[in-house]
């Protein structure tokens, strides 16, 4: 008993200082593959890569999940294989847990966050110039406006997230398609504002105040608002940057004189390229007869953007506008967002609508000379311009982010045109569902009629 | 009585009185009695009572077995008990001035068996805590790889179920339910003292997704033959010592130790075979040809020969319709051979003990082509102590290395099994057929290459600083090193999207230390003891991994070669540190080995929590009544030869969390643009949440009638989880699919778990034991605070099982049309089908083993079975009628007004609702024959001149039989439909013969 005593007392005395040394004990380090994120923006390089990974998800996550699958949901490609997920977009029937659909959804959403925490962050930053706080938040507004374009194209009535704050985020609710655009417009005349005329960098891979500016134009002529579609339009085009119209065997070039935004590749080629190219045999997915035979004869686009190749008897047409499905490094490819051609039919649209006949027509003859094509020889009035303009957009911007779809739909006629090709179409598929796992965890968000 | 009582004095003993008689007092001088207490070895047993009959008059032996006392009476008897040992009743005379030595032989009733739990060991006898023990016996007889596939079915309330039947591949045990939403419910696992990860902790870059195993499972990388026993420690009581990882059990593995006497060597071979336990039930060719005809006429199309037709059919138009291919049987009917070896030095002194031994184990897959699984390791364990048995030493381990090469064709299993029967692999030019888009053929050359290296050790020191107290510190060490390359050469591809050559190279590794210093205090009193255990646990875990996914290899040979990619198109990395320190306490008093009073408490401080939240406080108590030791009961029920009544309660935890999850930072985002590594965000960070809390009750009641042959245990549990720490689920909208939180929930686990062992036959030639137990679990959400506006206001049901399974709910098919009809939302007036009806839940009914084992002079035979009564999700992908094939179930289709059925008319168009709705659910219940092991002793009179001990001739049978409703859409009951992350994989039938030698 006595040593029982000794010891006790000593494993009393050795406890304090045991447990004094506890907290030292467990503590850890930052993890070495992580930088905390008040570092993160205390610093122009850091800031600079996060700045630049959230345009990389545009190729890398969201363009791969987005426009051949909206390309099948029109009518512009087709797919014949056994995949359900694929056959349910070829089919116009897009289910809620479809996964491709979820992770449009989810990498925008994503793109959506970093640009938030961007804003956030960068709002705090002390140590960064004042400059560089300007620019990229206005680089973040731009990227978000590009974001809830596509959204709420897609979905209709998407949540407005304008915060990183998980707490408020978590129960998020529809809001209408009204307030998603005034603030994409909000967001895009920022941008504006902190954007310079100069790109960052070589290339021009960051957005820049007339990607603001273009992106701007698109959303005006989306809300029929023809005169701020016209004077954004013009301001892209008298910048004198992105004229004259280069070759259409030039225009998807990383150095194409009318790209006004792309985003980088690392290898040349774009991320969906290898998808779509075939290396030998048929394509996994193929342009409709119906799409190629809406082509004008001698047009060029459908010389040089459309290939075709032949497996026993059948002959496949397939998109190239992009060429480089492996590494390129003398003539790499930039995935293209914005292009000068889409400012001189932004324009000509707005200028029909407002009876700039004359005008509409010039800055079409434009889009058609590059074509190889002859002036535009048909009637000279309002609905005939309009849907020539309309017709030229189709041919000329097919199988880029989805747009097939987006006119169709902001023009009312998805429904009619989709509709005869596909006894699966319903009038609800206008919009996509909201992605089954959103609902699941979001009790305040309403799912799309007809899903 | 007597006949139970054994005494050994040696022989030696008289001679050596007469020797010492003469050189002694007189005999009438003599008033002590002195003596020494060993075991069959003849070690010393410290602690052993000696106490003269009919008076008051104890003691107990000291360190080296030793006792003196003076008894009251000239003569008399001495009774000598130790635990686990068999009492002994010895005469003495003082008259001839005693010293004796006894011998005690052990207990054979299982009840007095070494129990192990944690920081200690006692015996089901007196344990006041719930532990379910697998013994080397029975786990020798199983022909498996993976340890834990051993518990199945042999332990009370622990649910193992084998996710992946492959080599390398999982087995998930869940004790006692899962309390806990999200968040691991892996027991914590401890090997020799030593915590070991269940799973690959860097998840993110183990590639787990993209392997025909799934995600490995550290616990192939144990030898199954070098374990001694698997304690399974449920309740509070048993499980509170561990305290913040206590809170889903803790599985304790004690690997084999030498013994005292002379040096053993040990040898066994086994060879045998594998398939696959069972197929599942797909429509022939005829059958699918004939669901696919009826879709085109129920759609109004035709099939064409077009390959850009919408009405494409080459299963139809282009493919031979007689020839047919059961591509489950391709895939996974192949039979795999395995080659097991294992050998044992072992023996030792009264000092020191060793036990030394190498194992190697090949085997062969299931699946087509080259496979090839080896596991390959040696073990040692070293103990030593001193002459005056102060100081101990005990250094054991294991390194174990092993390596699975298979095909892999991962991607694709669900489809590949799934294919139109009539499917050629070849087109007319023998060129692979890519019409379908997949091709086994092709895809069986993808292969995945997993190394994996595994160093675990432990050094155990102690002193014995006095006679009760003794100071020791553990010292564990463990490193898991492993190394993947996925293949993926471009001709496995599909042309059509253009592929290239591309890997995948993972390498994760982990390393583990802990330090655990105790000290130990022991009393006797009397009639009682005491046992006081303090200590303290210092871990430091690091887990690092790296992935890399390369393309463009400038040739197929060299796809395992990184330095030959042409481009590296994504590198990440993870970087995980984890640091845990506590103290611990427990007090044990044992009255009379008739009431136990066992209390612990544990404070415990985890890095994964932020600062302010990193310490808590954990602990539980137990007692229990051995009612049977009261002599007024004695009297009354002389056929209950024991009964104990237990209870505890406690408070335990759950750490299963990521690391640094309270940290906001970014990573690489493993994008580079503009020539510029790009930064994304980790993580959304909550520096609020804490430890979580799970509150056990238990009540125990064990019985044993006619001498203890045969024992009942019943037990009924509760556990409530509240604060559980789980990865919150978040709408991606915000950013992110989760992040840590605690869920103000209180989910219930309660059960009855019910144990049967019987001595059926024992005589000299014939003996017959069985084992049954059953376990009833019940799963329920009981709170949630603010449920209706958070994450699972959807997916969970207050008062429900929180595995609860939802889908839409199948109504009736439309007459007219034969197309199915599901449930709209319920008050709603839309018709679109609801989502979130229950169909049911993943927490099984019950389930249970039951086992027989009977020896017949040199032979032996034991009947394993396992059962389970569950429903599960079936794996119907589509309906009927398209581009693919179906489960034989789709066979009761709907095909004219007035068919009552489930299934709905075929079409070419698939309907969405049909896979996840309630017709897609089916009875999963089933009894498995788990084990049957035949065995026979060769004892012939040359094999003595040989100087063999032990010739030992066995066959084993492992998942050979299983009864179940094979008419559902399930690969197999126990792994259930195929899931894109463990593969399901059903678990294989093997058949092994082999033999074991002892000389």
């Amino acid at each position: 008993m006595k040593h029982f005593k000794t010891y006790t007392l000593f494993m009393i005395l050795l406890c304090p200082v045991i447990f004094s040394g506890c907290r030292k004990l467990i503590s850890v380090d930052t993890p070495q593959n992580q930088l905390t994120t008040d570092k993160v923006f205390k610093d122009a390089t850091s800031a600079t890569a996060a700045m630049v990974s959230t345009y990389a998800l545009f190729d890398k996550t969201i363009d791969v999940n987005y426009n051949k699958f909206m390309g099948f949901y029109s009518d512009e490609l087709n797919y014949t294989g056994a995949t359900q997920e694929y056959i349910d977009y070829v089919q116009s029937a897009v289910f809620p847990a479809n996964a491709t659909n979820l992770n449009f959804w989810k990498n925008s959403y994503f793109a959506i966050y970093q640009c938030n925490d961007m804003i956030e962050q960068l709002n705090h930053s002390v140590a960064l110039p004042t400059t560089t706080v300007t620019q990229y938040t206005a680089e973040a507004k731009f990227l978000r406006a590009w974001s809830y374009f596509y959204l709420v194209n897609t979905y209709g009535k998407v949540p407005l997230i304008l915060h990183t704050d998980v707490n408020n985020n978590e129960n998020a609710v529809n809001a209408d398609s009204v307030t998603v655009y005034s603030q994409i417009i909000q967001d895009l005349k920022d941008a504006q504002v902190g954007l310079k005329i100069s790109y960052i960098g070589s290339g021009k891979v960051r957005a820049n105040k007339y990607a603001a500016t273009a992106l701007l134009s698109r959303i005006y002529l989306w809300q029929r608002n023809w005169p701020d579609a016209e004077s954004n339009a013009t301001m892209v085009i008298n910048s004198g940057l992105y004229t004259p119209l280069p070759s259409t065997a030039n225009t998807f070039l990383a150095t194409s004189q009318e790209t006004i935004l792309s985003f980088w590749t690392q290898n040349g080629f774009i991320n969906d390229a290898p998808g779509i190219i075939p290396s030998s045999g048929a394509p996994g997915y193929f342009y409709t007869s119906g799409q190629l035979n809406t082509f004008e004869t001698g047009d060029l686009r459908k010389t040089n953007w459309i290939k075709s190749t032949t497996v026993g008897t059948t002959t496949y047409y397939y998109p190239y506008k992009y060429h480089n499905r492996t590494a390129n490094t003398s003539a790499p490819e930039y995935l293209i967002a914005l292009r000068a051609t889409e400012q001189f039919l932004i324009r000509a649209e707005a200028r029909v609508q407002q009876g700039n006949i004359t005008g509409a027509i010039a800055d079409l003859n434009i889009v058609r000379t590059r074509a190889g094509l002859t002036a535009y020889s048909g009637t000279i009035d309002k609905l005939s311009v309009v849907a020539a303009i309309l017709h030229e957009r189709c041919v000329e911007f097919f199988t880029e982010w989805g747009n097939r779809f987006l006119d169709l739909k902001r023009t009312g006629t998805l429904s009619s045109v989709i509709s005869v090709l596909k006894p699966t179409w319903k009038p609800t598929a206008v919009v996509l569902p909201i992605p089954q796992n959103e609902i699941n965890t979001d009790p305040m968000l309403i799912q799309n009629q007809g899903y | 009585m007597k006949k139970n009582m054994l005494f050994i004095v040696l022989a030696m003993l008289c001679l050596f009185f007469k020797v010492r008689a003469q050189n002694s007092p007189p005999p009438s001088a003599a008033q002590t009695i002195t003596g020494k207490i060993t075991d069959e070895q003849g070690l010393a047993l410290q602690g052993a009572t000696v106490q003269v009959e009919n008076t008051k008059t104890v003691i107990i032996t000291d360190k080296d077995g030793a006792f003196k006392l003076n008894p009251p009476l000239p003569n008399g008897q001495l009774l000598i008990s130790f635990i686990g040992y068999q009492k002994a009743q010895i005469p003495y005379d003082l008259s001839r001035n005693v010293a004796l030595s006894v011998q005690l032989k052990p207990e054979a009733n299982s009840l007095n068996e070494v129990q192990v739990i944690g920081y200690g060991t006692t015996t089901k006898r007196l344990n006041t805590g719930s532990v379910s023990t697998v013994t080397a016996e029975e786990i020798d007889k199983q022909p498996i790889i993976n340890i834990l596939s051993a518990v199945s079915g042999r332990a009370p309330g622990v649910f193992v179920q084998t996710t992946n039947g492959l080599p390398g591949g999982g087995v998930s045990i869940q004790i006692r339910g899962k309390g806990s939403i999200t968040a691991g419910t892996d027991p914590l696992y401890i090997i020799d003292g030593v915590p070991y990860s269940s799973n690959i902790l860097n998840a993110n870059n183990a590639i787990g997704s993209t392997a025909l195993s799934g995600l490995i499972s550290p616990f192939n990388s144990i030898n199954p033959a070098d374990i001694e026993n698997i304690s399974i420690l449920k309740d509070a009581d048993a499980t509170a010592i561990y305290g913040s990882r206590g809170a889903n059990g803790v599985i304790l593995i004690t690997t084999k130790r030498g013994k005292t006497g002379k040096t053993k060597t040990d040898i066994s071979f086994s060879e045998g075979l594998n398939t696959i336990a069972n197929q599942p039930s797909l429509l022939n060719l005829q059958q699918y040809l004939q669901v696919r005809r009826e879709a085109f006429k129920n759609d109004g199309k035709v099939p064409s020969a077009d390959p850009t037709s919408t009405s494409y059919a080459p299963d139809l138009m282009v493919w031979d319709t007689t020839q047919s291919t059961n591509w489950a049987k391709y895939m996974l009917g192949g039979t795999g051979h395995v080659t097991d070896v294992q050998g044992t030095v072992s023996g030792g002194n009264a000092n020191t003990t060793f036990n030394i031994g190498g194992n190697y184990h090949a085997e062969t897959t299931v699946l087509p082509g080259d496979n090839l699984y080896q596991r390959g390791g040696i073990r040692y364990s070293i103990q030593h102590h001193d002459l005056n048995n102060k100081f101990y030493i005990g250094l054991s381990g294991a390194y174990t290395t092993d390596n699975n090469s298979m095909v892999n064709p991962s991607s694709t299993l669900r489809n590949d099994i799934m294919l139109p029967p009539d499917m050629p692999l070849l087109d007319a030019n023998g060129n692979i057929n890519w019409t379908y888009g997949i091709n086994p053929l092709a895809e069986t050359k993808d292969r995945s290459t997993v190394n994996t290296d595994n160093l675990l050790t432990n050094l155990v020191l102690k002193y014995n600083l006095t006679k009760e107290l003794n100071l020791s510190t553990s010292v564990g060490y463990n490193k898991i090193n492993i190394d993947q390359v996925q293949t993926f050469p471009k001709a496995s591809q599909n042309p059509k999207n253009s592929p290239s050559n591309f890997s995948y190279f993972a390498k994760n590794s982990n390393r583990s230390v802990i330090v655990e210093p105790q000290l130990n205090y022991t009393k006797q009193f009397s009639a009682s003891t005491l046992n006081i255990l303090a200590g303290g646990t210092y871990q430091n875990t690091l887990s690092q991994g790296l992935f890399i996914n390369a393309s463009n290899f400038s040739s197929e040979e060299l796809l395992n070669n990184l330095a030959s990619a042409g481009t590296i198109t994504t590198i990440s990395n993870s970087y995980l540190q984890y640091k845990y320190v506590s103290a611990f306490a427990r007090v044990n008093y044992n009255l009379d080995d008739k009431y136990l009073i066992n209390v612990s408490i544990r404070r415990d401080g985890s890095s994964r929590f932020g600062p302010g939240n990193q310490f808590g406080t954990f602990g539980a108590a137990g007692a229990a009544w051995i009612f049977s030791k009261e002599t007024w009961l004695e009297k009354q029920l002389p056929w209950l030869s024991y009964g104990k009544i237990r209870g505890s309660y406690g408070i335990v935890g759950n750490d299963q969390i990521t690391d640094y999850q309270y940290l906001s930072t970014y990573a690489s985002s493993g994008y580079t643009y503009q020539d510029t590594s790009g930064l994304k965000p980790s993580r959304i960070s909550n520096s609020d949440f804490h430890w979580e809390v799970d509150k056990k009750l238990e009540m125990g009641i064990e019985l044993g009638f006619i001498q203890d042959r045969i024992l009942l245990t019943v037990n009924r549990y509760q556990t409530r989880s509240s604060n559980q720490l789980v990865a919150y689920a978040i709408p991606t909208l915000t950013g992110f699919s989760s992040y840590q939180a605690n869920l103000p929930a209180v989910v219930e686990n309660t059960g009855w778990e019910f144990e049967l062992n019987t001595k059926n036959i024992q005589n000299k030639y014939l003996a017959w034991t069985m084992a049954f137990n059953i376990t009833l679990p019940k799963n329920t959400l009981k709170s949630f605070q603010n449920f209706a506006n958070s994450s699972y206001a959807n997916t969970l049901v207050i008062g429900e099982d929180i595995t609860r399974i939802y889908g839409y709910r199948f109504v009736s098919l439309d007459q007219v049309t034969g197309k199915a009809i599901y449930a709209a939302q319920p008050g709603s007036t839309s018709t679109t089908p609801y989502f979130y009806y229950s169909m049911g839940k993943k927490t099984p009914d019950f389930y249970g083993g039951f086992g027989n084992t009977i020896s017949y002079k040199n032979w032996q035979l034991d009947v394993f079975g396992q059962f389970v009564k569950q429903m599960a999700q079936g794996g119907i992908t589509s309906s009927p009628g398209t581009f693919s094939n179906n489960y034989s179930v789709i066979q009761n289709r709907w095909q004219q007004a007035g068919d009552q059925t489930t299934v709905g008319r075929p079409s070419t168009v698939s309907d969405p609702y049909y896979s996840s709705s309630s017709a897609n659910f089916f009875d999963a219940s089933y009894f498995r024959l788990k084990n049957v092991a035949l065995s026979y002793n060769i004892s012939l009179s040359w094999l003595t001149r040989l100087k063999i001990n032990k010739l030992k001739v066995y066959a084993e049978g492992q998942n050979l039989y299983t009864w179940w409703n094979s008419n559902t859409a399930l690969l197999d009951p126990e792994s259930g439909a195929y899931n894109s992350t463990t593969k399901n994989i059903p678990p294989v039938k093997s058949w092994v013969i082999g033999t074991q030698i002892t000389f």
